[in-house]
């Protein structure tokens, strides 16, 4: 049972700003962690953006993972984890795509964590994370995350302002996930580029 | 930088490309309206009041409310008694989460005017927003039986069925779009999808028929050709699939790698095509009665 969990500025930044591109729609993502990472504390360092359509429909899904998969194998990670945010408003609860997604996903990485944005907490001007976590356990049952088992890198503080700065650049119209490049394959949901403006 | 220097010209002329094409770009929308249309709007004449709409349902969409306070009581001085304003109105408390208000004008709009098929529409987003999708698809599924040739109806009430996991509900609603458009490579992709997600070897194979007729139709829709892989290689590697037809699907996933690969030259990004081949049985996500 993996006690803390932590997320990279990176990691964090990914899943605000993809939220941020498609905020009338259901967004989701995998989480990637080192490879070799330990059940006791588990650290996130970078997020993969999926989809903004149709989340619960398998054919692409499977092609996406496997993609990432063989992008893992080469750089030493290992999908570890989940993010998720709902289309409605005040909806705080993971639904069932989520669930089986992220058990999947538990199965090759045992108690991996199930991310939910709080989209009421969002903000250009963000105060709070705005994330809720929930880990699979043994079982079948998920276990909520208390917030200080949780927490962003370095600290919560300067990730928060880290992101706003990004926020006010507008630098989520840049950010690329799945389907942006299953509409146009050119589009790299490496988000390379990306990276080297959020570090 | 750029929008400041456009003329106020070329963003009427992008309005209404937007307003043709259905686009939903709120935010440039609202910057846009901010920077340059708001100071010409006198020289819109009669095409302003539907920017005036426009610009209104984008800034709900981005919570400016005094932009959208300001679209909405210009059209009201304009056209006090119009059911479309009063429309307008009630979407305005949907974005302040007044459900119960928007429903009250919604209903008496509908009374009124029984044909009125937006703001039935309305109505299903309502209960849409609050999570209540029972209700939606209820909603919806009345109206359809009414407005039976509304495409986009049948699209969204495909949608809330996919995500309560009807796959024959959502596949019944993708045939009718099909009768509508026979021709149209994205209902037959996302036929095959929800073919393919609802399990089992006989919707693998329709899954594989409906991708192939998608990627035929469109050879750079690159869902339909990851698809086509996807649903070939496992038909190929199932024990039910005789072998006439692993012979077919191993030549079409070999197309579909070509294809792909074509589509992928032309830019540095990795190909994973044969990596995915190597990969294949490792990440089902679907049902289990797949094999």
């Amino acid at each position: 049972m993996a006690s803390s969990c932590e997320l990279s500025k990176l990691a964090y930044s990914k899943i605000i700003l993809h939220a941020f591109k498609y905020p009338h729609t259901s967004v989701n993502g995998v989480l990637l962690a080192n490879e070799g990472s330990s059940n006791h504390s588990v650290k996130y360092v970078d997020a993969i953006p999926l989809f903004h359509h149709n989340l619960g429909l398998a054919p692409m899904l499977e092609v996406a993972l496997m993609q990432i998969d063989s992008y893992c194998r080469t750089a030493g990670l290992v999908i570890a984890g989940y993010y998720h945010a709902s289309e409605a408003l005040a909806e705080m609860s993971p639904d069932i795509v989520s669930q089986r997604i992220c058990e999947k996903i538990a199965e090759y990485f045992p108690n991996a964590c199930l991310v939910l944005i709080n989209n009421r907490q969002l903000a250009k001007q963000m105060t709070h994370t705005s994330l809720s976590v929930v880990q699979y356990c043994d079982g079948g049952k998920w276990k909520v995350k208390d917030k200080e088992n949780f927490k962003i890198l370095p600290n919560n503080d300067s990730a928060l302002d880290s992101v706003s700065n990004l926020l006010s650049k507008k630098l989520y119209k840049k950010l690329v996930d799945f389907d942006d490049h299953f509409d146009d394959i050119s589009q790299d949901w490496l988000n390379v580029t990306l990276k080297s403006m959020i570090d | 930088m750029e929008k400041q220097s456009k003329h106020w010209e070329d963003v009427r002329d992008l309005f209404r490309n937007w307003r043709e094409e259905n686009c939903r770009q709120s935010e440039d929308v609202v910057d846009l309206w901010k920077e340059v249309l708001a100071n010409h709007f006198g020289k819109l004449g009669d095409e302003g009041w539907l920017v005036l709409e426009q610009v209104f349902i984008a800034a709900l969409d981005c919570h400016s409310m005094e932009i959208a306070n300001f679209c909405l009581s210009k059209l009201n001085q304009e056209f006090p008694d119009s059911m479309r304003v009063k429309r307008l109105k009630a979407m305005k408390y949907e974005a302040l989460e007044r459900y119960e208000d928007a429903l009250d004008i919604l209903d008496l709009i509908i009374k009124k005017d029984e044909t009125n098929a937006a703001s039935r529409k309305r109505k299903v987003t309502i209960y849409k927003s609050q999570g209540m999708i029972i209700e939606a698809i209820k909603e919806l599924t009345d109206y359809l039986r009414i407005f039976m040739a509304d495409q986009e109806a049948w699209m969204e009430l495909s949608d809330l069925y996919i995500s309560q996991q009807e796959w024959n509900k959502a596949a019944f609603c993708v045939e009718e779009l099909m009768l509508h458009s026979p021709f149209n490579h994205l209902y037959l992709q996302r036929y095959a999808e929800i073919k393919y997600t609802q399990g089992g070897y006989e919707n693998l194979e329709i899954a594989r028929s409906y991708y192939a007729q998608a990627a035929k139709l469109n050879p750079n829709n690159v869902r339909a050709l990851y698809g086509l892989l996807l649903t070939s290689v496992h038909m190929a590697s199932n024990s039910k699939c005789p072998s006439q037809k692993k012979k077919e699907s191993i030549k079409l996933s070999e197309w579909a790698t070509n294809q792909l690969s074509q589509l992928q030259s032309s830019n540095d990004s990795k190909l994973f095509s044969s990596q995915i081949l190597e990969g294949m049985g490792n990440l089902q996500i679907g049902n289990d009665s797949k094999n």
